[in-house]
């Protein structure tokens, strides 16, 4: 019988079962622990080491730079880093990677440490919901936010850059609420457009209404009132900043809404007032001095502004004629009895009411000095009685002559009746009446009248006789005031004897002079001794004096 | 942390530059070396001044000759006050011993004082040549009645010689000794003018 012997494989064969799972554990706990490779793509590369350089996420290492090899258009650098497993989930579609050196600018240094450690790759992580990602494409420069700061980004348009750039601050009432993340000319080439990132809790107070201005640098502002210098914090002057009210509130603006940002303060609260009326005046006197942008007054308030001054001619009847056009803003004053809302004829009707009763435009000078005009509305009830026109569906004001104009119309009418006068009639009269005293100084009346003349004479002479006889009494008087003369002399003398003392070689007041003057010498010739050792070691300023060399 | 960093940076390069420390400066000045007369019983009334020194004189370096046209100053050897300042002053105490009086002044004098003689001198040169002489160059001239008549006027032509040149270069002290030494001479010069003009 055949035993049927069953082999069973010697023990030995244990050992390298055993030792191929311990290798299997070993390669499954080493596949385990290592985290994905990834791919970053750089444009520039400098300082990045194979196996050296680090990838830090909140200065904490989160990998390592693996290989660093150019990309085959020799145009990209591809750098692979083994990362951390624990980063492993962030590594999705919102991941960003940046190279960070040391980095000077007028809004800070940067990245200082970076001199003695080397440079090392930022990142940010992604969205743990997003889409998983090996291959990333590195920023050209570090994010001034953070993936992580709670805010939300604006688009600012704006007509110039204006100082504005790439890291600018914006600030609420003087806090830092944010920064700008980038500027580029839009679409069309003409203006340019700024993302603005505002940061919580400041961007709550972004709502549609707010106003958005170029806070940068600082502006002197010299007008008829005085001198204004507008100075904001030092960042901004340095690396320019944007400025934003809270507007007329209203709701918190939506992420990614778009405000215009106006070049100064100035504008944007004037800017508030967006309900506008076009008004045109006509002006007979002369508009030197009005320019675009002059002020419309009432009663010396501001209500609007000029928009622009055009000149007409007339063929039929054959003059010129300023029509000016002006931009009232009704939301400047209140009205007293703040009706409901008021429609266009409304308002127009109350307009009509009031050049009914008065309400004339004139140019008023705003500056003597300038010669600037202004605008104004006001109520001349004495003035010729018009009515509101109307030229293409824009109402006309009815104007009056300014007050220099009154005048030389004045003038004019003096000199009109001036020149009305009978003069002629008047010269032939004064002839006949000189030819009356001619004829009257031939008459013996005036022959008699000398006579009388003469006895006066006499009696003139008898009267200075008289005069003689009283002058010792004179002459004692004066010799009186000749007494008083001398003694005004006399404290006149003592005065001058003062002033001699205080301006005597050896006052007080001469030797203290002598003296500041010596000192004033001495101070001199120590200035020039020191600058011409200077001028022959100007390194002694940081050396101090060498050792003469022979 | 970061701004201290720099700061520190900053600091340290800065005292880098000025590590270097100047030799300390040695200060001199004249000495009056006349004999003091005994003061007369009715001293002369004696004005010194304006007494002109050349102006490359008028600096706190001593100033040495080193051949005819060229000279050289004294960065570490000073006058302790300014040259022209303090060879009048010197000039007048010598002048004072030698006229045995203590009635003098430099003008402008004082208006109480009482003048017999004013003495003006034009100091062209005074210095010293190296390893040669010291040599004192003047004019001066010697007013009487209240400074308004001229009296007598010359020139003196000083010279003293120095040792010659130690291992160390240049003895300033034994320059200023000598140099002290023909200022003396000259006001004993211009003392024998003044006796003279009394009598």
């Amino acid at each position: 019988m055949a035993v049927r012997r069953r082999r069973l494989p010697s023990a030995i064969w244990a050992i390298p079962i055993v030792a191929a799972l311990i290798g299997a554990y070993l390669v499954w706990v080493d596949y385990s622990t290592r985290g994905p490779t990834i791919t970053i793509t750089f444009d520039d590369a400098t300082g990045l080491v194979a196996g050296k350089t680090i990838v830090k996420y909140k200065d904490v290492e989160i990998g390592k730079v693996a290989t660093v090899a150019l990309s085959d258009g020799l145009s990209k650098i591809n750098v692979t880093a083994a990362m951390r497993p624990e980063f492993a989930p962030f590594l999705t579609d919102g991941a960003r990677f940046w190279l960070v050196s040391a980095e000077v600018s007028a809004s800070g240094i940067s990245g200082l440490e970076t001199l003695l450690s080397g440079s090392y790759v930022g990142a940010d992580p992604g969205p743990t919901d997003g889409r998983r990602q090996r291959v990333f494409s590195a920023l050209p420069e570090p994010p001034l936010i953070r993936a992580d700061v709670p805010g939300t980004e604006f688009i600012l348009h704006a007509d110039q850059l204006g100082g504005i750039g790439r890291g600018s601050i914006i600030t609420f009432q003087g806090f830092t609420a944010g920064r700008i993340l980038g500027a580029e000319l839009s679409d069309d080439r003409r203006s340019t457009v700024f993302r603005a990132f505002v940061q919580s809790p400041y961007d709550e107070l972004v709502t549609p209404t707010s106003r958005f201005w170029n806070a940068s640098g600082f502006s002197v502002d010299v007008s008829a009132t005085g001198v204004t210098v507008n100075i904001d914090s030092l960042p901004t002057v340095l690396a320019g900043g944007i400025g934003f009210d809270a507007g007329a509130g209203g709701s918190r603006a939506e992420a990614g809404a778009r405000f215009r940002l106006f070049p100064n303060r100035q504008a944007a609260e004037d800017a508030a007032f967006t309900a506008r009326v076009e008004m045109i005046a006509v002006f007979a006197d002369s508009v030197r001095g009005l320019r675009p942008g002059a002020e419309v007054s009432l009663r010396g308030l501001r209500i609007g502004r000029v928009k622009d001054v055009g000149l007409v001619f007339d063929p039929a009847q054959r003059s010129f004629t300023v029509p000016v056009r002006l931009e009232v803003e009704p939301e400047r004053f209140r009205m007293a009895d703040d009706a409901a809302q008021r429609t266009p004829e409304q308002g127009m009707d109350r307009l009509r009411a009031l050049v009914a009763s008065g309400l004339r435009a004139q140019l008023q000078t705003a500056s003597l000095i300038t010669g600037e005009l202004l605008v104004a509305f006001d109520f001349f009830p004495d003035a010729p009685v018009a009515a509101l026109g109307d030229q293409d569906g824009v109402p006309v004001v009815p104007t009056v002559p300014t007050q220099l104009e009154t005048l030389s119309a004045s003038l004019t009418a003096i000199l009109n009746k001036v020149a009305g006068l009978p003069l002629e009639g008047l010269v032939s009269d004064l002839r006949t009446t000189v030819q009356h005293v001619d004829a009257l100084v031939a008459s013996p009346e005036i022959k008699t009248s000398l006579a009388a003349v003469e006895g006066s004479a006499q009696a003139i002479r008898r009267l200075s006789d008289d005069l003689a006889a009283a002058t010792p009494a004179v002459v004692a008087g004066l010799s009186q005031n000749l007494g008083q003369l001398e003694a005004t002399l006399r404290s006149a003398r003592a005065v001058l004897g003062t002033a001699d003392g205080t301006l005597a070689p050896d006052s007080p007041l001469r030797t203290d002079l002598t003296r500041l003057l010596r000192e004033l010498q001495s101070a001199a010739r120590s200035i020039r001794v020191f600058a011409e050792y200077l001028e022959r070691h100007p390194e002694a300023l940081l050396r101090g004096k060498g050792v003469p060399t022979r | 942390m970061r701004r201290w960093t720099v700061a520190a940076l900053l600091l340290a390069a800065f005292a880098a530059g000025c590590a270097g420390i100047s030799p300390p400066t040695r200060f001199y000045s004249l000495a009056p070396t006349v004999a003091a007369e005994p003061v007369a019983e009715r001293p002369l009334g004696l004005a010194v001044g304006p007494v002109l020194v050349a102006e490359y004189l008028r600096r706190p370096q001593i100033v040495t000759r080193l051949d005819e046209t060229r000279l050289a100053l004294a960065d570490f050897d000073q006058w302790v006050e300014a040259f022209d300042i303090m060879l009048p002053r010197v000039l007048a105490e010598n002048l004072a011993a030698a006229l045995g009086t203590d009635r003098i002044s430099l003008t402008p004098v004082p208006r109480d004082m009482r003048i017999d003689h004013q003495v003006e001198v034009d100091v062209v040169r005074f210095d010293a040549t190296q390893g040669g002489d010291v040599v004192l160059d003047a004019l001066w001239r010697v007013y009487g009645r209240d400074g308004e008549r001229l009296l007598q006027q010359s020139r003196s032509l000083i010279t003293r010689p120095l040792p010659p040149i130690g291992e160390d270069g240049l003895a300033y002290d034994a320059i200023v000794v000598a140099m002290s030494e023909a200022t003396a001479e000259l006001a004993r010069t211009i003392a024998a003018a003044v006796r003279g003009a009394r009598r």
